[in-house]
């Protein structure tokens, strides 16, 4: 979305500077571009599109926090827990067998 | 990967409130851990899961261990949990979750498979335990979503 933005703010400019400023001609009395123009018209265009996509993705991989998790890539990260803790607890709390746990177990 | 926080504030958020809504849904304590195991994941999970409550053979109690780097999961109920949470279901959310996972979805995964064991479980209103007047505080006026 916001590579669309740039993009369109970026040829919009460019093309109405051009149109403003006449270089293009007239429908019936058309000014031949030299090839500086053309290039900077058509070209530059294109690579200022290009130029402002890959800015606008470097800025948003660099704010987007941590880095998505791939399947088979190392976790190199703390353990992180959600909800209580056992060091939070009251309490020492000796670790032992559960006969009679339930759950399930899965890879991927 | 790169070193660092495992995930953004936003997601922990999400996480943090599957885990609240699944408790107030349910009255079972969940907990998550992401991180690496050591040995069997099927002991490692019910040894901390007998630390995470004072009587783990009386008390219901969930824990989710997931070892993204292991690709291993491991959901451990308490026998009290299990009642609730039988084995089978306990399978369904562990295969919602490893699906989600290998599409790199780890948050997604989790909260979609909490939601499902608390589901699972039932209202925490029509479980004989609940209705006790001596139950956990967590489950103290917590009305029926179904």
């Amino acid at each position: 979305m916001l590579t669309v933005a740039g993009l369109a703010m970026f040829t919009v400019a460019v093309f109405a500077a051009t149109a403003s400023a006449a270089e293009i001609g007239t429908r019936y009395n058309p000014d031949p571009l030299t090839v500086l123009q053309t290039w900077g018209i058509y070209g530059g265009t294109i690579v200022g599109g290009f130029l402002i996509a890959i800015l606008l993705a470097a800025w948003s991989s660099r704010r987007g926090g941590p880095a998505r998790y791939r399947p088979g890539q190392a976790w190199e990260h703390d353990d992180v827990w959600v909800g209580t803790r056992p060091e939070e607890l009251e309490g020492a709390r000796e670790e032992k067998a559960v006969p009679g746990a339930g759950g399930a177990s899965g890879n991927w | 990967m790169a070193t660092g926080e495992a995930f953004s504030p936003e997601q922990l958020e999400r996480l943090d409130r599957a885990l609240e809504q699944a408790e107030k849904h349910s009255g079972i304590p969940f907990t998550l851990r992401v991180g690496a195991m050591r040995g069997d994941a099927r002991l490692a999970a019910e040894r901390t899961l007998s630390t995470l409550v004072a009587d783990p053979a009386r008390e219901p109690a969930v824990l989710i261990v997931v070892s993204p780097g292991q690709r291993i999961l491991r959901i451990s109920t308490t026998p009290a949990a299990r009642k609730r949470i039988s084995n089978a279901a306990s399978n369904l959310a562990a295969l919602s979750m490893t699906s989600s996972f290998s599409l790199g979805d780890l948050v997604g995964g989790l909260t979609s498979g909490i939601r499902q064991l608390a589901e699972a479980a039932g209202p925490v209103a029509t479980t004989p335990a609940a209705l006790r007047p001596s139950s956990s505080s967590a489950s103290a006026g917590s009305p029926a979503r179904h």
